[in-house]
């Protein structure tokens, strides 16, 4: 079967001066919650930018960056589910890496034998 | 449905991947499969509205990817209550009609020409990828979205079950008693990841879970990596891009796929496109995973199917939040959504008429992965599950199954 072409849209559809939709402001205000919830300090240039895509954006990035920074290995450790199993030490979560192993296939239903002690990475 | 864990799909079944776009109706996508697949319950050309002048204003397959649908339709509660029944401020017993969508849209600018453009749906052409899939693997006829209201709290759903009694995009779910599917699935020693577009288009679930579990979070380049080196989490679920912005990292332009008006659906398509060609084209992960293409809600878009009643919640949103006259008790769903199950072990052209709904994915993916699990929902725990549909007794072959070439701007 032949691939299916998929036609890109034109580079006019690009427009990061749109202002905002409901959506985008909505998730603005929920980004503001948190960054003023953690007491982050976000250069007033970027929140004074919010009217369009591009800004909502510059500023969203800068919240997630700072989010994800403070993804900490005690935040993620995982307990161990069975300890009366010689259960393996709880993994640290990673950001998701390039060369993270592949999983074992498991010969039966996940949801009958799930594999212990496997971290997203 | 209860799953039939003997089937060889399932006995191969690996990975769940869920992409959730935004803001289209079925008929505003799929309607004019109708006239290719009769099970379809798309569009036959009859549907019509009535608009502000009483004159009434049939569907027309003229859909633009861009422009048309600006400013974007309202789809909050109060004005999906006029696109369902016909009146802003009640629902039911008033029946529903799905005749108010133009008059709906008429609001915005006081337009007549332009508030006919609602009622406007795609030719198939136009939408080669979403097209190919609904006709090459199974697509339901009855996937609502959760509530009749917006993006956040229907995304809501997707990830807890419920939305905590939220009809809006207001700050909530802090604390709440019902855990996400993410927890569901770490306490139970099972991977799982959220994948955002970017940092600067992240997602829609920050309050609680980028706040609180940064780590179950990933970006759509992880995505593809993941995929290329078989290193694909048990549970995905994929936001697209938000917004048209420059990347952050190389300054290049990166435009919004998540097809939510105003954005050009045509980079919905290649987003689609490269979500299923990295499953698709990798022989590894192909046997092994269901793709779920979904979207969010209607986004204020016509749909003539009536949303059904539900299984409350457990929750009620009072007026002052609905800004109708009545409360909402989270007991009928909202507008009918496109969603598409793709694998190799699904019969092509398969067409489900079950009710979905949004709460159906942590249904189905605790369903599978993990097994009891009675702290959810009552809403999630009465939910259908879809991975019954792989239901194929052997796979299908290369040549039975598409892909895409993605071309370059």
């Amino acid at each position: 079967m032949e691939p299916i072409v998929v036609p890109a849209p034109p580079k006019s559809s690009f427009n990061k001066n749109r202002r905002v939709s409901d959506l985008l402001l909505a998730q603005v205000k929920h980004f503001q919650h948190v960054a003023h919830k953690q007491g982050m300090q976000i250069d007033p240039a970027l929140e004074r930018d919010l009217a369009s895509e591009a800004g909502v954006a510059r500023y969203i990035a800068r919240v997630t960056r700072e989010m994800r920074a403070q993804a900490t290995p005690s935040v993620i450790a995982m307990p161990s589910p069975k300890p009366a199993a010689a259960a393996p030490q709880p993994e640290v979560v990673e950001e998701m890496a390039a060369t993270q192993a592949p999983a074992a296939s498991p010969s039966k239903p996940r949801a009958k034998k799930p594999k212990k002690g496997k971290m997203a990475k | 449905m209860s799953l039939d864990r003997s089937l060889p799909g399932i006995q191969n079944l690996q990975h769940v991947v869920v992409l959730m776009m935004e803001n289209r109706s079925f008929d505003h996508m799929l309607g004019a499969l109708k006239a290719q697949n009769s099970q379809i319950d798309g569009l036959s050309g009859t549907e019509f509205n009535p608009d502000n002048t009483g004159a009434h204003i049939a569907v027309q397959p003229l859909a633009e990817y861009q422009s048309q649908l600006d400013p974007d339709p309202n789809h909050h509660f109060a004005a999906v209550n006029l696109q369902i029944f016909n009146d802003p401020q009640k629902g039911r017993p008033l029946p529903a009609t799905m005749q108010g969508f133009v008059k709906s849209y008429f609001n915005q600018q006081q337009n007549t020409a332009h508030s006919h453009d609602i009622l406007y749906y795609f030719t198939p052409d136009k939408l080669p990828v979403l097209t190919t899939l609904a006709m090459n693997y199974a697509v339901f006829n009855r996937w609502f979205a959760s509530i009749p209201g917006p993006t956040i709290c229907n995304r809501a759903f997707a990830h807890y079950g419920t939305s905590f009694g939220q009809v809006s995009m207001d700050i909530f779910y802090e604390g709440k008693q019902y855990k996400a599917i993410y927890d569901r699935m770490l306490a139970a020693n099972h991977t799982c990841k959220l994948f955002y577009y970017d940092e600067a288009s992240s997602t829609m679930e920050v309050v609680n879970l980028l706040q609180n579990e940064p780590a179950v979070f990933g970006t759509f380049q992880d995505f593809l990596i993941a995929c290329e080196k078989n290193a694909l989490p048990d549970y995905c679920f994929i936001e697209p891009n938000y917004t048209d912005h420059d990347s952050p990292d190389t300054g290049a332009e990166v435009i919004a796929c998540d097809q939510h008006p105003d954005h050009d659906v045509r980079a919905g398509e290649q987003f689609i496109a490269t979500v299923y060609n990295a499953i698709r084209q990798n022989p590894k992960l192909w046997p092994n995973t269901a793709l779920l293409i979904v979207y969010d809600e209607h986004g204020g878009i016509f749909d003539h199917v009536p949303p059904p009643s539900c299984m409350p919640d457990g929750f009620v949103a009072q007026p002052t939040d609905t800004g109708t006259l009545d409360a909402f008790h989270f007991d009928r769903l909202g507008v009918r959504v496109p969603a598409i199950l793709v694998s190799p072990w699904v019969q092509k052209g398969s067409v489900i008429n079950d009710v979905f709904e949004h709460a159906c994915i942590p249904a189905t993916v605790t369903d599978y992965f993990i097994g009891a699990y009675p702290n959810r929902s009552p809403r999630e725990i009465a939910a259908n599950t879809f991975l019954g549909y792989l239901s194929l007794p052997t796979m299908r072959g290369e040549d039975d199954c598409p892909s895409f070439a993605i071309q370059s701007s």
